[in-house]
């Protein structure tokens, strides 16, 4: 579970995810990397969902694990946001294949039940410890 | 279980995400003559609607603007006489071929405002309005609001013809190039809400506004502007069938059954036409590779017409890989053909050629079937270019190559830009062919096909 429910497990499933259009199709690292340059909002809501869900990571030996919880469960909005700006506000359907298709779908389900798992862990966590404070408690004296 | 239920939760969301948008297309040409006996015909239609209708009414017909449209292979017409008022009110009945009627009824369509009205010219599912149906003494059967095509639910009177699930609007726009060329613009309202399938003779239930059907029969909501206006006259349509595709995965064709519609017409006095289409990733932008909010290329495919007569069979295709991600290391896949009617496009260049030169596209392309796809190598653009320039020896048409984003080994590929500069600065120069290169102002949209034959 610890390894399903993993930061970087999330981050890896979310960039193999194999987009299928109707002439080209490619990983969504592809489509993140191709939009960034024009500000395209799939990529910039990716591209920080990563950023949050690695900075959880690295934060998560200094900080409170409430914190870190946070953070992480913003990162993973964010992915899914970006996936969601990808393929709903696109009114030609360019990349509908991919839910149709059986390896780009078996990807997306991966990356779904992955990061679901990593969300619910993290929200778990914010809830079990929802009355500390998001600072890591110093050793009492 | 927790964690299984939110799972399962979001995964039903996600399933549930599904688009309602429908494109549609006309897959049914019209046939124009007019009814056998019309003047006997229209004496036992006017002697029905002397009986059923108030004098004022009768007075008001206008018996220059009727029009039939047939059904059940000319047993039943549902027979359309417009009234001398302002707006559009006409009357409607269902007829035999010798005039006996049954189930007339008043009409009265108007658009919400003016605004509406020129709305309908650009977009698909904009009729906002009213249709009114009345009996022929004027009692009221239904008042339907229409909203973007589609009946408002709240305002529904006599349940019996109304479905509860719309998949097809009652009302709809739509754009086509008809074979004798220029764009047209035309409002249909679908016959199957007002007649019931039985009525017209459709024995497995039909279409037209009834939830989970595919197709549905509509005719014209303004007929008369095909210049109908001999008296005693009684022109026939046949109705209109718009089928709705499901957009989502453009589905692939039989290229050999969609060809053999061009032997159907004799090559004896035959005109025959091969238009090469370009549509650009981001309109008006012409140096742009992908749409970078999809990650589309851009396209390019093929119209082929031929027209004997009153005979015409036209059909788009395109070449595309038979599954997009197939394609994400730059090599060969699969490959397959799909009917692009009504496809966007930003360029085209159209060259009449004789039957025999149409042989060869046929040929080119049946020998085309089971080439490879391939992003870089040999993609839409280089398939479309292969079968046009098949009959423009030593006139070939040649475009500026690109490397496209991701081709790491330097080869350069036709692309569909490369294809819309090249058109553009023909035009531009005025060769030879620049009045058969179509650029339209932003973006057009080309005509129907006729479908596979068999």
């Amino acid at each position: 579970m610890k390894f399903i429910a993993h930061p970087l497990t999330t981050v890896i499933s979310f960039l193999v995810i194999l987009i299928s259009g109707e002439q080209f199709g490619s990983f969504y690292i592809f489509y993140l990397l191709l939009g960034l340059p024009h500000g395209t909002a799939h990529s910039i809501t990716g591209v920080l969902g990563i950023a949050f869900v690695l900075f959880g990571k690295v934060i998560s030996k200094q900080l409170s694990r409430n914190f870190t919880a946070l953070v992480n469960v913003i990162g993973c909005l964010l992915l899914w946001s970006s996936l969601c700006l990808f393929f709903f506000t696109d009114k030609s359907n360019y990349n509908i294949a991919t839910f149709y298709q059986l390896l780009p779908l078996i990807l997306m389900i991966i990356f779904l039940l992955i990061s679901i798992s990593f969300f619910v862990e993290n929200i778990l966590l914010l809830l079990k410890h929802s009355k500390n404070n998001f600072y890591k408690p110093t050793a009492s004296k | 279980m927790k964690n299984t239920l939110i799972t399962a939760c979001f995964l039903l969301l996600i399933a549930s995400c599904k688009k309602e948008e429908i494109t549609q297309s006309l897959s049914a040409s019209q046939t124009s003559n007019s009814l056998k006996n019309s003047g006997k015909y229209l004496q036992n239609v006017k002697r029905y609607l002397k009986d059923s209708l108030s004098n004022n009414d009768f007075a008001s017909i206008d018996f220059k603007k009727t029009i039939a449209t047939r059904f059940d292979s000319g047993k039943i017409f549902l027979l359309r006489l417009q009234l001398k008022k302002p707006g559009n009110e006409f009357i409607l009945i269902k007829t035999d071929s010798l005039g006996n009627c049954s189930k007339g009824m008043i009409l009265n369509i108007s658009y919400s405002n003016l605004q509406n009205q020129s709305d309908l010219k650009t977009k698909f599912h904009s009729f906002n309005g009213n249709i009114v149906v009345s009996s022929l003494k004027r009692q009221l059967i239904h008042d339907l609001k229409i909203k973007n095509g589609y009946k408002e639910k709240a305002n529904m009177n006599g349940g019996e013809l109304l479905a509860d699930d719309n998949t097809l609007p009652d009302v709809t726009v739509t754009a086509y190039i008809p074979a004798q060329g220029g764009i047209s613009y035309a409002d249909w309202y679908s016959l199957l809400d007002l007649y019931s399938p039985q009525e017209l003779g459709f024995t497995n239930g039909g279409g037209g506004g009834y939830g989970g059907t595919t197709y549905g029969y509509y005719s014209p909501i303004d007929p008369y502007d095909y210049g109908y206006t001999e008296y005693n006259h009684v022109p026939v349509e046949d109705p209109k069938q718009i089928s709705y595709e499901d957009p989502l995965l453009p589905p692939g064709i039989s290229l050999v059954d969609y060809l053999k519609c061009f032997d159907n017409i004799s090559d004896d006095g035959a005109t025959c036409s091969i238009e090469i289409f370009t549509d650009l990733p981001v309109n008006g932008e012409p140096n742009t590779f992908f749409d970078w909010t999809t990650g589309s290329p851009g396209h390019t495919f093929l119209q082929i017409k031929k027209q004997n007569g009153t005979e015409t069979v036209q059909q788009n295709i395109g070449f595309y890989p038979n599954q997009g991600w197939k394609t994400m290391f730059y090599t060969p896949v699969g490959p397959k053909f799909v009917d692009d009617a009504g496809h966007e496009f930003n360029a085209s260049l159209k060259m009449t050629i004789t039957p025999e030169q149409l042989h060869t596209v046929i040929t080119t392309m049946k020998s085309l079937i089971d080439a490879p796809y391939d992003i870089d190598e040999y993609n839409c653009t280089d398939f479309a270019l292969q079968v046009f320039n098949s009959v423009r020896v030593g006139n070939e048409l040649v475009i500026p190559r690109y490397i496209i984003p991701g081709e790491t080994l330097g080869i350069e590929s036709n692309t569909p830009q490369g294809l819309y500069q090249e058109l553009s600065s023909m035009k531009e120069a005025y060769v030879s062919e620049a009045a058969n290169i179509t650029i339209p102002g932003v973006y057009g949209f080309v005509g129907n096909s006729n479908g596979p034959c068999n």
